[in-house]
């Protein structure tokens, strides 16, 4: 990253100031057995239009459907009997594209719900930023 | 989406570049013992309406014992014995209505091993929704 002044400051950053290049969303349905007293669930995502290499930001939000509550993941809640209630969590992992003939980005998101049931169901929203835009991140699609 | 370019639209600079809407800070909670553990609540009713889909930063503060810091929520932290959760700090968007208008709302939790209540909350509030369509 170059230094765009001798004297940087943060408002004269232009080139740092987070972009959103990429927002996308999913849903997911718990349906697993209860464990324990406990439903799982999972979504993958692909983002295909992003390198591994990128190195972006990523913020996800998940709407749980049945409280109508909107965390920003992770997140690990408690019930009043200080147990786990509803842990989210998502990784990122490089996934070989055949048809771009590149790695792109494979977005996990799972979540696990205490005393929840098979079919609840959570909105998953992605928006990745980068500060890297002048760099080839993106893939061409043509 | 098209990246910047130096056919540069609106949305360029409006939809893409989030930009900071409101700040503040929260050092009011409300307190209720849970088994072994204290609850502490608190919510701020933004100026943003709900249909925006903000995106939300919140900072716990803490400071003592010649240190002070600043963490990102959402987190949890362990008690070294093993004995469990020591802090567990997260919050989640809602929506109220005010006037007429349904304005985004953020609802903080912090569950603690101790009743010494928590000192600040910092949180931001961006322009450029994590989503299109109506969430909150």
């Amino acid at each position: 990253m170059s230094i765009e002044t001798t004297d940087k400051v943060f408002l004269d950053a232009n080139q740092d100031k987070p972009r959103i290049i990429y927002k996308t969303s999913g849903t997911i349905t718990t349906d697993n057995i209860p464990v324990a007293g406990w439903v799982y669930g999972g979504l993958t995502i692909y983002l295909n239009q992003l390198k591994i290499s990128a190195k972006n930001v990523i913020d996800i939000y998940v709407k749980d459907n049945q409280t109508s509550r909107t965390y920003r993941i992770p997140v690990l809640t408690c019930n009043s009997s200080n147990q786990y209630l509803l842990n989210i969590t998502y990784d990122i992992t490089g996934f070989l594209e055949p048809s771009l003939n590149n790695r792109v980005q494979k977005l996990s998101v799972d979540v696990q719900s205490r005393g929840g049931s098979t079919s609840d169901t959570f909105s998953v929203y992605v928006v990745v930023y980068s500060t890297r835009i002048n760099e080839n991140i993106l893939i061409d699609n043509a | 989406m098209n990246p910047e370019t130096t056919d540069k639209v609106m949305g360029d600079t409006n939809s893409y570049l989030p930009r900071v809407l409101q700040k503040g800070v929260v050092t009011s909670f409300t307190q209720v013992a849970i088994s072994s553990r204290y609850k502490n609540t608190a919510s701020v009713t933004t100026k943003v309406l709900a249909s925006n889909n903000p995106l939300v930063d919140c900072y716990l503060y803490t400071s003592g014992g010649g240190t002070s810091a600043v963490i990102l929520m959402n987190y949890v932290t362990d008690n070294p014995d093993g004995s469990g959760f020591s802090e567990s700090a997260h919050y989640y968007l809602d929506s109220t209505t005010s006037n007429g208008k349904v304005y985004a709302r953020i609802n903080i939790e912090i569950v603690k091993s101790t009743s010494t209540l928590p000192q600040a909350i910092y949180y931001v509030v961006y322009s450029t929704g994590f989503s299109d369509g109506a969430v909150l």
